[in-house]
């Protein structure tokens, strides 16, 4: 069986069979299962490519499962209160946790608390990384949708009681916030967040501006947008999933999407209850969705037929679509990263910076590929008419040099022998 | 020959040669021309063709020659020229403009001209120039005028430096970007105007000292007493500086705007940062090396150069406020309007210096609050505090003057830039310090001046500005004092006034100010808790004002406010009342926020649901708000619910969904329950208005029941059911609504459990119903789309598993009917539009034979019946149509 390049990872409310699963979603054939607990809605996340992270819930624990292994004792993570969202950076060296109104910034490595935000008046219901890992979104009951700059947050670490200045605060929906999708990009991604007020917003990172806001006629429950942001994804409460075209004319900033499907719009029909997650595959013909129903729809975004449906014990609370982590697929392999049991307290001294290759291979193949281009450009002098010239002057900088190393031996030998025996 | 010969002669006649004679005249030959011609003057009054490329005056006089004649020896023709130009702009800008270096080279050196009509001419010249001319066409030539303003500034003819003052304020209404960027020169210039003048210095001494330590001059010979010009100068200097620092202002208020106002841009906006954006707008680029860094145009292009500013203008201020009044005089509080105004502008000046400063802090090499306080600490409080509620002295003389000039500043004005300024060197209220003397003067003249109701508008806006940043420069019993006072103050205020919306504006940025919500003073508090009382006393009579106390509760109760929420439950029931609450009055964004509020709120009590569900009923509410109501009531239960179930909210929320559904208006009504059962009551169909505002709101009820409730299917259909058949058997006559909502919960949840005889009864009361007046012959007009409505969904469920039970009860009650029945025979129609749909006839024909048998008994009897009883239907098509399913069935 040839793996998969990208694989799905779901979780139900109950957990019964399995608090996590990860799936061949072409096949629907289930790849594996880790056990222990269940995972609340935007509480499963990757750490690296070595760690399955899920928790939340209704308790304040959190399981850390190696990916390579199925059946374990996976470490398990006391934490300060109920999580209501986990989110870790896409290295895998930070692990952002909603906990109550705030949010707690780990590391990974140390286990150390770095940080300890509290910004948001009411609950955090959903953080999410941009995908360079310099910033992270917050989205919250008290309608806000908040930007952080990783570094400026974590910086003040000294200062235990200084309060880290957000990148940007906006207040544009009226309703809690359910969901917020990070384009790609980096520090110019456009963001999209969800309401309950039935509207979902467009924001760009660069400037901070709203760029359109979609509005429909029921609460928006998850959203989400293909790598190429060419279209949105909304999960309404009542189980359809509005596909809306970005493109297109005329270009307006606010849309309004009615009941039925009509020009960019498409109605993906088929659950029977509220949809709790959306998840594009890297190619962006792949939707997956899960319910309330219990029930995890793959969908072909172009027809909007739906072309897989995985069943699960209990309302869906996680779907996400990963490139397939080496240590799934391999059960032999090592976790490179290091996890530690999170630590209660803020960490205030001075952090040891860990920094290790995490990907050591890529890393490799860099430096040979630079050493390639250093020859081929040394080569380029050779070929031309005056590599005479280069010759001579190798020939003569290779006297020098020996020179130099004759003259440097000399002055050695005296001191030894004048200076160090003079001593004795 | 004798014919030839008399022609001959006559020819002889002809050429007969003429005498001439000497000393006579020669008589002139019969073939010369005459060449003599008479000439007359003819006047051109106008020339027909017009001088293409030279557009001229009056005079004919064009550019070049005006331009000439600026530098001409003789004032009438400067005046002239400087006049011309004007007129040549107004006749053709495009010429002007061609010319514009040279005219403002040539006309700007008319500024220091001595002649003061030249001037005042020159001055509207460029009036009328200036307005032509955009900004970035102007910015080349702009130097060279800024150098002909600082030739007339530092003239030694005072009345051309008094003209160089309008000219002045000419530009910085006109260029302002320009100015500043010219403003290192100008500023200096202007200094030097009230303070440097060597020959006519008095005090001539101190100019020895270099070090730029600037003092006041005097002139003792101008016409204008050195008051009156400090006071013009320094509100240019005003102007000037706050126009230089208005920059940054802007800056951090749009930043300001990006957080708070997304709604309002309806236009497509492409994002690109504000920086990239300065770059469209002023292309090219600055080179800066070491060497020139340091002569840069600005006066403040380099935040640091602050602090030599402030060097150099403070001492010169300081000696402006002490001039400005003679404390021999009059007593030192006690001033003259004048020297109030000139006092008031010092104080702005300072002002600006010290939040520009305080502003630009990071790239000082010193911290700005403590240099400023070691600077000038002292010497302000001495100044500024000495004598520190200032007061008005009226002059009887001045006094009728002043009614002619209105623009005099009030000595309130004048005692709170005195705060403002003051506010500033206070000590951080958290040391435990001793606090400077002079704050508790200060407190008692705010606290005074919160009380006193006779202040004018501004005034009071200024007041609450210098009250916003004092709280937060006093102690916390201090500013729980102040802010004591001007909530007391806010609940005297008239409800609908101006003044009410910036009390409501200052303590909403108090409150959401302070990070911890949830921590608030007491009289903040008060002010949260007064605010939906106040918001029921408004009502709509001002929706400016309603939508911004709504938006501050919205806000505050987002925001996790505690005793908002409190007190906003105990109001629900007012605010959403139907007949006279506020909700129904108002604009529909402060519906929206109004229906949000709920699902944050703690508590949501049943008899609030019941007065929910009465406006969702009422006709007043659009569909799209009861919507929109119930889905937040709905994701409001449903969090509710995640964190743990609670029965009685279940019960509450069903109940109110059923009510939205069934009507309101026969809730309590239970009385005569059991007086009718089982009892056919005809359907009332008088009030079926607005059937699609029902239909939506209970379609979105089935949906959302069917969604989310699902966990506890057999409780929800018990109630359901239950509540379906106290409505039904209640007595009352059915109306429209409880059989829209009998209709949609059939189609939603059929259940064969539930249904029992009066269910069918009624169902089959409506399909007798139905028929009559899709045929025409009922007695009541009703709507045709409800009918139609009805007609569809009453297909659809017949249509299923209902339909053998259906079409037994449906036959009994035609063969116990008496002959010529009109409701029979349309329930035959009825039974025979059912039976011949496609999908009733594939279900019975495909059925176990015995049950086949049952259908075929059944039908058999009606034909017999209706053959008997009503003849006149079996001719109708439909009757053939039953006949051929029968024969088929067979």
């Amino acid at each position: 069986m040839s793996a998969p390049r990208e694989v799905l990872f779901t979780s139900d409310a109950s957990g019964q069979l399995w608090n996590s699963c990860v799936w061949d979603f072409h096949t629907g054939t289930s790849l594996m299962q880790y056990r222990g607990g269940s995972s609340g809605s935007h509480s499963l996340c990757l750490l690296g490519d070595d760690y399955l992270v899920g928790g939340g819930g209704q308790k304040s624990l959190v399981n850390v499962w190696e990916l390579q292994r199925k059946d374990q004792n996976q470490l398990k993570i006391i934490l300060p209160g109920k999580v209501n969202c986990i989110c870790a950076s896409p290295d895998g060296n930070y692990c952002i946790f909603g906990i109550a109104e705030k949010i707690y910034i780990w590391q990974t490595c140390s286990g150390n608390l770095l940080k300890v935000i509290s910004r948001h008046y009411l609950d955090v219901k959903c953080i999410k990384f941009t995908d360079d890992g310099s910033h992270f979104i917050s989205g919250g009951e008290d309608n806000l949708v908040i930007v952080w700059c990783l570094a400026r947050t974590i910086s003040s670490t000294d200062f235990p009681l200084s309060k880290p200045e957000p990148k940007y605060v906006w207040s544009g929906h009226s309703l809690p916030i359910r969901d917020v999708h990070v384009g790609s990009g980096g520090v110019r991604a456009r963001i999209i967040s969800s309401s309950l007020d039935q509207t979902c917003k467009l924001w760009d990172m660069a400037t901070g501006e709203l760029l359109c806001s979609f509005i429909f006629d029921t609460p928006i429950i998850s959203v989400s947008m293909d790598s190429a942001e060419m279209r949105i994804f909304a999960g309404s409460t009542n189980g359809n999933i509005f596909c809306v075209n970005l493109y297109g004319e005329p270009i307006r900033t606010e849309r309004h999407i009615g009941n039925t499907a009509g020009e960019g719009i498409n109605i993906f029909k088929g659950h029977s209850s509220q949809v709790n997650c959306l998840c594009v595959s890297m190619d962006g013909t792949v939707l997956a969705s899960g319910s309330d129903d219990s029930t995890v729809k793959l969908w072909d975004i172009h027809s909007g037929q739906c072309v897989r449906t995985l069943d699960h014990k209990g309302a869906v609370t996680n779907a996400f679509i990963s490139l397939t982590p080496y240590n799934v697929l391999n059960p032999d392999s090592k976790p490179f990263l290091h996890v530690q049991q999170f630590k209660r307290h803020l960490h205030t001294t001075c952090v040891e910076m860990r920094i290790r290759n995490n990907k050591r291979k890529l890393d490799d193949s860099n430096e040979r590929a630079l050493l390639e281009l250093m020859h081929s450009q040394s080569s380029v002098p050779s070929e031309n008419e005056n590599d005479i010239n280069a010759v001579q002057e190798v020939v003569e900088l290779k006297s020098k040099v020996s020179k130099l190393k004759s003259v440097n031996k000399e002055l050695y030998e005296y001191s030894v022998k004048k200076i160090v025996n003079k001593k004795k | 020959m004798g014919k030839q010969k008399k022609n001959r002669q006559g020819a002889d006649k002809a050429f007969q040669k003429k005498k001439v004679k000497v000393g006579k005249k020669l008589p002139k030959s019969m073939n010369t021309t005459n060449t003599s011609f008479k000439t007359r003057t003819i006047q051109i009054i106008q020339q027909l063709k017009k001088d293409e490329g030279e557009a001229t005056t009056k005079r004919k006089v064009n550019i070049k020659e005006l331009l000439s004649q600026c530098q001409h020896y003789n004032v009438t023709v400067r005046l002239g020229a400087a006049k011309g130009l004007k007129e040549l702009l107004l006749i053709s800008e495009e010429t002007v403009i061609a010319y514009l270096g040279l005219i403002v080279d040539r006309a700007g050196s008319l500024m220091t001209d001595k002649d003061c009509h030249v001037r005042e001419a020159v001055l509207k010249l460029f009036q009328a120039l200036f307005e032509k001319v955009p900004a970035n066409c102007m910015s080349p030539f702009f130097p060279v005028l800024c150098a002909h303003l600082c030739c007339a500034m530092t003239h030694i003819n005072g009345e051309i430096q008094q003209d160089s003052l309008s000219m002045f304020d000419l530009l910085l209404e006109t260029y302002p970007q320009l100015v500043i960027a010219g403003s290192n020169q100008l500023m200096s210039n202007f200094v030097e105007q009230i303070s440097k003048k060597k020959f006519k210095n008095v005090k001539g001494d101190r100019l020895k000292s270099n070090d730029l330590k600037f003092t006041l001059s005097v002139t003792p010979d101008s016409r204008l007493s050195s008051q009156k010009w400090q006071a013009k100068v320094l509100t240019r200097l005003n102007k000037l500086l706050s126009i230089v620092l208005k920059p940054e202002n802007l800056k951090s208020d749009e930043r300001n705007k990006l957080e708070h106002d997304f709604t309002s841009g309806s236009r497509f906006s492409v994002p690109f940062q504000s920086y990239v954006k300065d770059q469209w707008s002023t292309p090219g680029f600055v080179i800066k090396t070491a060497s020139n860094a340091s002569n840069s145009s600005g006066i403040l292009e380099d935040a640091s150069s602050i602090k030599q500013l402030v060097f150099n203008l403070f001492p010169l201020l300081l000696q402006c406020w002490v001039e400005a009044h003679d404390p021999e005089k009059t007593e030192g509080s006690l001033l003259y309007p004048d020297a109030i105004s000139v006092r008031t502008t010092v104080l702005q000046i300072t002002l600006l210096l010290i939040e520009y400063g305080a502003r630009n802090a990071d790239s000082l090499d010193v911290p700005w609050k403590k240099w400023l306080t070691e600077q000038y600490g002292a010497s302000f409080e001495n100044y500024f505090m000495s004598c520190f509620p200032y007061e008005v002295l009226q002059n009887k003389k001045l006094l009728k003057k002043q009614k002619q000039t209105q623009n005099t500043v009030s000595p309130e004005t004048l005692n709170l830039a005195v705060i403002s300024v003051m506010i500033k060197f206070i000590k951080c209220p958290i040391e435990f310090l001793l606090q400077q003397s002079w704050v508790q003067t200060i407190l008692k003249y705010v606290r005074g001046a919160l009380k006193s109701p006779s202040l004018s508008l501004p005034v009071k806006k200024h007041l609450l500005q210098v009250l916003n940043e004092l709280i937060y420069a006093v102690r916390f019993h201090e500013q729980e004092a102040l802010l004591n006072e001007s909530f007391v103050r806010f609940e005297n205020v008239h409800a609908l006034s101006q003044e009410k919306r910036m009390y409501i504006n200052f303590f909403s940025s108090v409150i959401f100010s302070q990070s911890e919500r949830s921590k608030l003073s007491t009289p903040l508090i008060h002010f949260l808790e007064s605010l939906p009382e106040l918001l029921l006393r408004i009502g709509s009579a001002n929706t400016d004002i309603s939508t911004q106390v709504v938006s501050v509760i919205k806000e505050a109760i987002s925001s996790n406010c505690t005793p908002v929420i409190k007190k906003w439950q105990d109001y629900v029931n007012d605010i959403f009342n139907v007949e006279n609450g506020v909700f129904i009055n108002s604009s529909t964004f402060v519906r929206k926020s109004l229906i949000e509020i709920f699902y944050w709120l703690h508590d949501v009590s049943p008899t609030n649901l019941c007065v929910l569900a009465n406006l969702i009923e009422n006709d007043g509410l659009e569909v799209e708000h009861g919507l929109y109501l119930i889905q937040v009531l709905h994701q409001r239960y449903v969090s509710k619910v995640r964190e743990g179930v609670i029965i009685d909210k279940m019960a509450d929320h069903l109940g109110f969904l059923l009510l939205v559904m069934s009507g309101s208006d026969t809730c309590n009504n239970n009385s005569l329950m059991d007086t009718s059962q089982g009892q056919i009551t005809p359907i009332d169909w008088s009030k079926g208005d607005n059937f699609e505002k029902q239909l939506k709101l209970n379609n979105l009820i089935c949906q959302v029941i069917a969604t989310d409730l699902n966990s506890d299917q057999a409780l929800v259909k018990d109630i359901l059911w239950s509540h379906l058949e106290k409505k039904i058997q209640n007595g009352d006559q059915v109306n429209v609504q409880i059989v829209l909502s009998f209709m949609t919960i059939l189609e939603h949840f059929y259940d064969n459990e539930y249904f029992d005889d009066v269910s069918i009864n009624l169902l089959i009361d409506l399909a007798s119903d139905l028929t009559a007046i899709r045929n025409g012959s009922f007695g009541i007009s009703v709507h045709v789309d409800l009918v139609n409505n009805l007609f569809k969904m009453l297909e659809k469920i017949v249509c299923g598993q209902l339909i053998e039970k259906f079409v037994e009860r449906i036959i009994s009650r035609i063969l116990v009917s008496e002959p010529k029945n009109e409701n029979s025979v349309s329930l035959v129609q009825m039974l025979a539009h059912v039976t011949h749909q496609n999908s009733v006839q594939v279900y019975i024909l495909e059925n176990e034979p015995s049950r086949r048998q049952l259908f075929i008994d059944h039908f058999q009897k009606l034909v017999k019946c209706v053959q008997e009883k009503f003849p006149g239907s079996t001719s109708e098509p439909w009757w053939a149509q039953f006949l051929y399913f029968l024969e088929l069935l067979k």
